[in-house]
C-alpha cells in the first residue's frame, strides 16, 4: 500500500504512471491527427460483400470468446469455446467451463446439451428462421436490399462491418457482424429488444477444412 | 258394423279408380293442346318451387338431431367450432413437412375470397411467437400457483424444488443456459421462473389439452411416425354459404398447386363442395347411363321411338313435380336426396311399358287403335294404376320417420312414383292416337323374351318349382337372422372424396384410439360444473387404470378442482407456513450472480405460497384463456346462454369400454349428463330407423292391403299373389346379403320398402292379367303380362342397380340391395306365382 509519498513503492508507481499517461495522450493524439476511418458504403455492397465471403467458403472452424452482457445478470459472462460451420445449414458451439456446453443447430433444429452429460434439449425454431434458407439468400448476386430489414454497411480497409435490422418485432433488434475481405470473420454482435447483448469474438478461424458430419455431433 | 262396410269401400273406390281412368282416359285422347297447357303451367310453378330450395351436402343433417347423442355431437361441433375449421394434410419426407408447412401456411394467409382473407385463422404449429409475451404471462402465473396447475402427485417434486441444494443447482444450470443460448430464447422465461418449475406443469398442460396423438418432441402437429402433419385452419365464412365455399375450395386449391408433399384437405366446405360435385357427378352419371338403358331396352323392346322419346319426359314431369311439391313443404333437401331420380327413372318407365305393351299386343292381335287403347288404359291402366299406388304409398308412409333421410326420400319418391303415373296416363293415349293417324304401321306379335319356354317349363312340374322356391325362400330366410347392420355414417360417405380419405388418414395417422366418447356435463354455476368434472376425472382415471380407456382429457386433467386446490393449498400453508421463500430464492440469486430486482414478481409469488388459497374457477379459466391454451379451454369448456357446458373425451379402442357400466358410473357422478360418440349414435340412430320402418310398415302395409283389396275385390286371392313375392323376396334378399357379407345400413334398409311396393306390382300384374279359360289363351296372357314385368323389373335393375357402381357408399348399398331385391322378385312373379296358380286350379293348365 501507498503509505507515505516518501516510499519508494510509490514513487515508482507514479514515474510509471507518468510516463503511461504521455505515452497515452501521444496515441490519442496521433489517433486524431492521422485518423484511419471507417467509410460507410452503400448496403447493397456490404451485403454483396458478405455474400461472397460466404460463397467461397464450404465450413470453417475458430475459436471463440464471447461476452454476454444479460439484463437477469449483475455482470456480464465471459467464456471461451469453439464453432463450427458447414454449409449449408450445420453449426455447432462448443463452451468450455465453467459454462460447459453444447450446441448444434441443423437449419432450425437446436439440440443442446448442457454441462458434460446433462439432458439433451430439442427446439424446433420456424422454418423461416432456419440456416438454410439464411445461407439460400446468399447464393445469388445481392442487388437489393431484403425486405423487413434495414442494413448498414461500412469498411475500414479490408475490414468490413455489416449491421443488419430486423423490423418486425421479433427478439433480435440488430445484428453486426464483420468480417475480412479474404472471408474471415472477426466479430458477431447480436443486441436483442430487451437490451441484452451478445458480442462474439473469432480467432484462429479456419475455412474450408473439409469438416464432417462427426464435427458436429453431440455426443 | 265396420266390417260390413269395408265391402261397400272397397267395391266404391274400385268404382271410383275405374271411374277416374275413363275421365283421364277421355280428357287425354280428346283434349290433348289443354293437357299440353296445364303441365307447361305445372312445370312453370314448379321450377318457381324449386328455386326456393337449398341443397344440403351435411351427413350429419340426414339423422334426427333430437337424439340425445347426435345432439350432443352437433353441439360440441358448434361450440368448439370444429364444425367449421378445415383441415390440411401433409404428406411426404417428414424432413421437408415442416417448411412445406410454413410456405402452405403462408399462401393461405393470403389467400382471399371476394378480396376478403379467406381464412380467420391457422394453425400449424405449437408454438407462435406471437404469442411469446402471452405464453410467459400464464408461465409467470402458473409457478406461483400450483394450486390450481400442478399434479397433487407432483406437488412433493416441486416442494422440493426451493430446497436450497436443488434451487442452487436449477440456478446454476440456468447461468450455463444463459450462456450457452443463442439469442435470448430462456430470457424471458428464466425471469418468470428462474427455478423451470414449469417442466412440472407444462406436460400436464400439453397432454390435458390434446386432441390428436402427436410426436410430443415436435413444435408441428406433426403424427408420431412423422408421416403427417396436420394444419387447421378457420375460414372466414360459415360452411351454408355454399358461394364462399366452392370459392375457397378454389382457393385452397391454388394454394397447393405444385407443392412437392402430398395436401389433402378434410372439413365442411371442403366436404360440402367436392361432395356436392362427387354426389352430382355420381347422380348425373347414374341417371344418364341408366336412362339410356332403359330408353335402349324400350326401344329394342317395341321398335317405336315416339314412345321412347316420351319416357324422358314422363321422368323429367316425375322429377320436377315432385321436387316442385316437395318445395312446398320443404326449406331444404339433402343431396343424397336425389338418388330418388335413379329410383323414379326405374320405376317411372314401368307405366309406360305395361301401356305400351298392352296397347301393341291388342293392336297385334287385330283389334282397333281405339279398342287396343280402351283396354291398355282402362284395363291393363287400373293394373298400373293400383300398383302405382302400392308402390308410392309404402315410400310416402316413410314420411312419419323422424329420420330425414327416409322422410325426404319417402316424399321425393311416392310423389315421383304418382306424377310420373299421371304424365303416363295423360301423355300417353294422344302420343298413341297421333302416331296411328300419322305413322300407322303393321303391328307384329312382340318377342316373348322366352318366357313361352318358362311357362311351359313351369307347367311341366309345378310342384318341383313351388318347393323349389319355398325351399330357397325357407334356407335365405334362415341366414337373413344373420344380416348385419352396418351403423358407421361414414360408410355412407364417397368412398373415393377427398375429405373422406383426409379423415381415414386422420384416424389412422393422429387419432389417439380408434373411439371417442364425449361427456358434457352442463350447469349455470361454473364451481359446480368443474367439481363434477372433478368427480368425472376420478372416474376416467380408474378406467385407465383397468384398461378401459387409454386417455381422456378434461379441464380437470389441465388444472386442478376446488377440492384438489384447498388440499394442495393447505399442504402449501403446512410447508411453506415459517419459511420466507422470497428472501432464500433471491439469497440464492444473488450468490449465483443474478440480478435479483429482475426476478421480483417471482419472488413475491413465492413470498404468498405460505398464505395459498384456491383461485376462483373464473380466474383459472380467464387465466388460460388469456393464454396460448385458449384453444384447449375452448375446447373443453363452454360458456353459452344456457350456461357453462364442460366437455370431456375418453378414448378407448374397440370394445375395451364398458358403455353400459361408464354410463351407470355417470349417472351416479351427474344425472343429468350427456354423453356421444360414433357408437351411441349409430345405437340411436339405428333405433330411429327401426321405429321409422316399423311405423312405416305399419301405415304402408295397411294402405297397400287397401288397395290391392280394392283392385282384386272380385279377386281375393290376388292379395296373395301380390305379396307372397314381397315376403319371398324380402326373406332371400336380406338372406343373400348376409351371406355375402353385405349389411344393412341406413339407406338401403329403404329398399325394403321399394320391395314392398314394387314386389306387390309384380303379382298383382301377373294375378289380374292372367285370367282365361283356356290354356292357351292363358300363356299368351301370361308372356304378354311377363314381357312387361321383365322389361320393368330390367329398367327398375338400371336405374335403382346402376347405383351399385356409384362411388357413395350410401348410393351404391341401395343399388346393391336393389339388385337382389328385384332380381328374386322377378324371379318368385315370372315363375313361382305360374306353379302356384297351376297347383290351385288343379288341372292341366
Amino acid at each position: 500500500m501507498c503509505v507515505g509519498r516518501d516510499s519508494g513503492f510509490c514513487r515508482g508507481f507514479v514515474a510509471w504512471w507518468r510516463i503511461f499517461s504521455a505515452f497515452g495522450a501521444l496515441l490519442m493524439f496521433m489517433a486524431v491527427a492521422f485518423p484511419c476511418q471507417a467509410r460507410q458504403i452503400p448496403a447493397v455492397e456490404g451485403l454483396e460483400a458478405l455474400r461472397k465471403v460466404f460463397s467461397g467458403v464450404a465450413d470453417f472452424t475458430a475459436d471463440i470468446s464471447q461476452e454476454k452482457r444479460l439484463s437477469l445478470m449483475k455482470r456480464a459472462l465471459t467464456m471461451n469455446g469453439t464453432v463450427r460451420f458447414r454449409k449449408p445449414d450445420l453449426f455447432y458451439l462448443e463452451l468450455n467451463a465453467p459454462y460447459a456446453s453444447r450446441m448444434v443447430l441443423r437449419d432450425n433444429t437446436i439440440e443442446q446439451v448442457l454441462g458434460t452429460g446433462g439432458e439433451r434439449n430439442r427446439i424446433v425454431l420456424p422454418p423461416e428462421q432456419g440456416l438454410k434458407r439464411w445461407f439460400s439468400r446468399l447464393a445469388a448476386p445481392i442487388t437489393a436490399l431484403p425486405e423487413g430489414v434495414g442494413v448498414q454497411a461500412d469498411a475500414t480497409g479490408s475490414l468490413y462491418t455489416v449491421t443488419i435490422t430486423p423490423r418486425a418485432k421479433g427478439q433480435v433488434r440488430e445484428l453486426v457482424i464483420s468480417f475480412l475481405e479474404d472471408g474471415t470473420i472477426r466479430k458477431l454482435v447480436i443486441v436483442e429488444r430487451n437490451g441484452d447483448r451478445a458480442m462474439m469474438t473469432f480467432k484462429k478461424v479456419r475455412r474450408n477444412v473439409g469438416l464432417t458430419d462427426r464435427d458436429f455431433r453431440l455426443e | 258394423m265396420f266390417l260390413a262396410w269395408v265391402p261397400r269401400i272397397i267395391a266404391a273406390a274400385n268404382a271410383l279408380a275405374r271411374r277416374h281412368l275413363e275421365w283421364i282416359f277421355r280428357v287425354a285422347s280428346t283434349r290433348p293442346l289443354t293437357i299440353i297447357c296445364l303441365f307447361a303451367c305445372a312445370v312453370a310453378l314448379s321450377v318457381a318451387s324449386i328455386s326456393s330450395l337449398h341443397f344440403e351436402t351435411d351427413i350429419f343433417r340426414l339423422f334426427p338431431s333430437r337424439q340425445p347423442a347426435l345432439r350432443l355431437l352437433l353441439d360440441s361441433l358448434e361450440w368448439t367450432g370444429s364444425a367449421n375449421d378445415a383441415y390440411f394434410l401433409l404428406e411426404g419426407n417428414p424432413q421437408s413437412l415442416p417448411a412445406e408447412a410454413g410456405r402452405f401456411a403462408g399462401r393461405l394467409g393470403q389467400a382471399r375470397v371476394d378480396g376478403q382473407p379467406a381464412f380467420k385463422r391457422i394453425t400449424w404449429r405449437i408454438y407462435d411467437e406471437s404469442q411469446a409475451e402471452s405464453f410467459k404471462e400464464l408461465i409467470a402465473y402458473a409457478v406461483i400457483h400450483p394450486q390450481l396447475f400442478i399434479a397433487p402427485e407432483d406437488m412433493p417434486r416441486y416442494v422440493a424444488c426451493f430446497a436450497p441444494d436443488q434451487a442452487a443447482a436449477a440456478l446454476q444450470r440456468l447461468r450455463v443456459g444463459l450462456a450457452g443460448q443463442i439469442g435470448g430464447l430462456a430470457s424471458g422465461l428464466a425471469a418468470v421462473d428462474p427455478l423451470s418449475l414449469r417442466d412440472l406443469i407444462l406436460p400436464r398442460l400439453k397432454a390435458g389439452g390434446q386432441a390428436l396423438d402427436l410426436n410430443p418432441a415436435s413444435p408441428y402437429f406433426i403424427s408420431r411416425n412423422g408421416a403427417v402433419l396436420i394444419m387447421i385452419a378457420e375460414p372466414a365464412r360459415p360452411v351454408q354459404d355454399m358461394a364462399f365455399a366452392r370459392k375457397l375450395v378454389a382457393a385452397i386449391n391454388e394454394c397447393r398447386r405444385g407443392s412437392p408433399v402430398s395436401i389433402s384437405c378434410a372439413g365442411a366446405h371442403i366436404s360440402a363442395v367436392l361432395d356436392e360435385a362427387a354426389m352430382k357427378s355420381n347422380v348425373l352419371v347414374s341417371i344418364v347411363i341408366s336412362l339410356l338403358v332403359v330408353l335402349g331396352i324400350f326401344f329394342i323392346a317395341y321398335r317405336r321411338l315416339l314412345p321412347t322419346l316420351l319416357i324422358p319426359l314422363i321422368l323429367a314431369c316425375g322429377v320436377l313435380f315432385a321436387l316442385g311439391t316437395a318445395g312446398l313443404f320443404l326449406s331444404s333437401i339433402h343431396i343424397i336426396s336425389f338418388a330418388f331420380t335413379a329410383l323414379i327413372t326405374g320405376i317411372g318407365t314401368d307405366y309406360s311399358i305395361h301401356i305400351y305393351d298392352r296397347f301393341h299386343s291388342e293392336r297385334a292381335a287385330g283389334k282397333t287403335s281405339r279398342e287396343a287403347l280402351e283396354l291398355a288404359m282402362l284395363d291393363t291402366g287400373l293394373g298400373v294404376f293400383t300398383a302405382a299406388f302400392t308402390t308410392a304409398i309404402p315410400f310416402l308412409a316413410l314420411m312419419v320417420s323422424d329420420v330425414r333421410a327416409l322422410h325426404e326420400l319417402g316424399l321425393l319418391v311416392g310423389l315421383g312414383v304418382i306424377y310420373s303415373l299421371y304424365a303416363t296416363l295423360f301423355f300417353l293415349p294422344p302420343l298413341l292416337l297421333f302416331m296411328e293417324r300419322r305413322f300407322p304401321i303393321a303391328y307384329r306379335p312382340i318377342p316373348g323374351l322366352g318366357l313361352s319356354r318358362v311357362w311351359r317349363a313351369v307347367q311341366l312340374h309345378p310342384a318341383v318349382v313351388v318347393a323349389g322356391s319355398l325351399l330357397i325362400t325357407a334356407g335365405l330366410c334362415w341366414a337373413a337372422f344373420s344380416v348385419s347392420f352396418d351403423g358407421e355414417l361414414k360408410n355412407l360417405q364417397p368412398r373415393h372424396s377427398e375429405a373422406f380419405l383426409a379423415q381415414e388418414k386422420i384416424e389412422r395417422n393422429l387419432s389417439i384410439a380408434p373411439k371417442q366418447i364425449v361427456v358434457a356435463l352442463e350447469g349455470r354455476d361454473l364451481p359446480d360444473v368443474l367439481e363434477r368434472v372433478s368427480r368425472l376425472d376420478a372416474l376416467a382415471a380408474s378406467l385407465k387404470t383397468r384398461g378401459q380407456i387409454v386417455a381422456w382429457s378434461s379441464l380437470g386433467s389441465v388444472i386442478n378442482g376446488q377440492k384438489t386446490q384447498l388440499e394442495i393449498s393447505s399442504r402449501l400453508r403446512k410447508r411453506f407456513g415459517d419459511a420466507n421463500l422470497g428472501s432464500s430464492i433471491r439469497g440464492a440469486l444473488d450468490r449465483q450472480g443474478f440480478a435479483t430486482e429482475q426476478f421480483q414478481p417471482f419472488l413475491d409469488g413465492t413470498s404468498r405460497l405460505r398464505r395459498a388459497v384456491p383461485v376462483s374457477p373464473e380466474e383459472a379459466v380467464a387465466r388460460l384463456s388469456a393464454s396460448p391454451l385458449k384453444g384447449v379451454v375452448d375446447r373443453l369448456l363452454v360458456k353459452t346462454a344456457t350456461g357453462y357446458h364442460a366437455l370431456a373425451y375418453l378414448h378407448y379402442s374397440g370394445s375395451s369400454l364398458d358403455l353400459p357400466a361408464f354410463r351407470t358410473a355417470l349417472a351416479a357422478i351427474d344425472p343429468s349428463a350427456r354423453m356421444t360418440g360414433i357408437d351411441l349414435i349409430s345405437s340411436q340412430l339405428k333405433d330411429a330407423v327401426r321405429n321409422s320402418f316399423t311405423g312405416a310398415f305399419l301405415l304402408g302395409g295397411v294402405l297397400v292391403l287397401f288397395f290391392l283389396l280394392v283392385h282384386f275385390a272380385r279377386m281375393p286371392s290376388g292379395v296373395f299373389y301380390s305379396l307372397f313375392p314381397v315376403v319371398a323376396a324380402s326373406g332371400c334378399m336380406l338372406g343373400t346379403m348376409a351371406l355375402s357379407g353385405m349389411g344393412l345400413n341406413f339407406m338401403n334398409a329403404m329398399v325394403l320398402v321399394t320391395i314392398m311396393g314394387m314386389g306387390s306390382d309384380f303379382g298383382l300384374y301377373i294375378r289380374f292379367r292372367v285370367t282365361a279359360e283356356t290354356p292357351g289363351e292363358r300363356e299368351r296372357q301370361y308372356v304378354q303380362i311377363g314381357r312387361s314385368v321383365f322389361l320393368s323389373a330390367m329398367a327398375t335393375v338400371v336405374g335403382f342397380g346402376s347405383l351399385a357402381f356409384t362411388d357413395y357408399g350410401a348410393m351404391s348399398s341401395i343399388g346393391w340391395a336393389t339388385n337382389l331385391g328385384v332380381g328374386f322378385l322377378t324371379f318368385f312373379a315370372l315363375v313361382t306365382l305360374p306353379a302356384v296358380m297351376c297347383l290351385k286350379h288343379q288341372k292341366p293348365c
